[in-house]
């Protein structure tokens, strides 16, 4: 009788009450339990107070046993398969700002105020800015700082510019402008 | 399997590594249903409540990404009730446009007649906690066996007699005690990891 009543040290403990045990160990627990109520007692303990429990299952019942809105259930799937949380911008990303004191603005760039980056993708970054001459909002793109250094990348961006400036359609962007500041594309 | 959930603060940090598909997977489990679910009892149909939802968790992601999430200016969710709050006035605002633009006066009027409840942070804060007990009963349901699960719902929430739901489920009256105790102390933790001091 003693030696079932070798009770499981701290690991033994932590590995029950993470649910992580494989079935022939749970036999174990539940032959030691019949057997010794300092072990039970302490069990006891680990799990006290049901109450706040049972409001919750009196006012929801089993929430693994109802269907979910089919809708929710699409919405995860949805935002699951998204490639999750958006990149963030490392500070180094931004590194052609210079700095504003005006609140909400990022950092200035030519004659605009930078408010938000808007995206990021391989080739360069993209800012919601505002023109404050004109009093308008601008979207600027701004070529990567590892493409930056690079004449043929910027030559490249300059064509895209001119390209995409040469098309006059609802659904394309209209270019305002094109330029280098400090030496990089923007 | 069944690690030691992390804490709140540690899911955000973790959410600024956008490689952490994990933690991203976390997040929307935890903050999907609460933000969906609020919307549609906000008044918003499925459809509507579903956009919200996305664009709402996306917009907090790229958030957590730029700021540090610095738990002495308030709590995560209080911060996120906001940015919901915002929405939801964005989204009413533009209905209101559509609506005014098609429909007939008579109709329009008796709408703004009664205009739609203010997004009230006690429901919120309703929503949140039943949020939490279904997630963490998701989590748990996810790691244990039909019969520990029906075991633990019936004796300890239900307050069925051990003997008889031991008969019924084919276990010994011990393997129904220890999965109602099992059971209770991960959900415990699970819903100390969320909970915010």
């Amino acid at each position: 009788m003693t030696a079932s009543l070798d009770c499981p040290g701290t690991e033994g403990w932590q590995s029950l009450l993470d649910l992580d045990l494989a079935p022939d160990q749970l036999s174990r627990w539940e032959r030691h339990l019949q057997l010794c109520p300092a072990c039970q007692d302490r069990l006891d303990r680990a799990a006290a107070d049901e109450e706040e429990f049972r409001k919750w299952a009196r006012r929801l019942g089993d929430p693994t046993a109802a269907p979910t809105d089919p809708t929710l259930i699409k919405l995860l799937e949805r935002l699951k398969e998204g490639k999750g949380p958006p990149a963030p911008v490392d500070a180094a990303d931004l590194y052609f700002l210079r700095p504003s004191d005006r609140p909400g603005v990022l950092g200035t760039l030519g004659g605009y105020e930078v408010l938000e980056v808007v995206g990021q993708g391989g080739m360069g970054v993209v800012l919601k800015a505002f023109e404050p001459a004109l009093c308008r909002f601008v979207a600027i793109k701004v070529v990567a700082a590892a493409l930056a250094g690079s004449a043929t990348a910027r030559r490249r961006f300059t064509r895209e510019a001119q390209a995409a400036a040469a098309v006059c359609h609802e659904h394309v962007v209209a270019v305002h402008g094109v330029s280098e500041t400090g030496g990089w594309s923007g | 399997m069944a690690e030691i959930p992390p804490t709140r603060a540690s899911l955000l940090v973790r959410l600024r590594d956008p490689q952490d598909q994990a933690a991203w997977t976390e997040f929307i489990a935890l903050y999907g249903p609460l933000v969906y679910n609020y919307a549609r009892k906000q008044g918003l149909q499925d459809a509507d409540a579903a956009d919200l939802g996305q664009e709402v968790l996306r917009a907090v992601a790229g958030c957590v990404g730029r700021l540090e999430y610095d738990p002495s200016r308030g709590s995560f969710r209080n911060w996120l009730f906001t940015v919901v709050r915002r929405k939801l006035s964005t989204w009413r605002s533009a209905r209101g446009n559509r609506v005014r633009g098609s429909g007939d006066p008579a109709t329009q009027q008796l709408l703004e007649q009664h205009p739609a409840p203010a997004p009230d942070e006690a429901e919120w804060e309703a929503e949140w906690e039943d949020q939490v007990f279904s997630w963490a009963c998701a989590q748990v349901r996810k790691d244990v066996t039909d019969s520990t699960w029906q075991a633990f719902w019936r004796t300890a929430l239900e307050g069925q007699p051990t003997k008889r739901v031991a008969a019924e489920l084919g276990l010994t009256p011990t393997a129904v005690y220890l999965a109602r105790r099992r059971v209770l102390a991960r959900l415990k933790a699970l819903v100390r990891s969320v909970r915010e001091p």
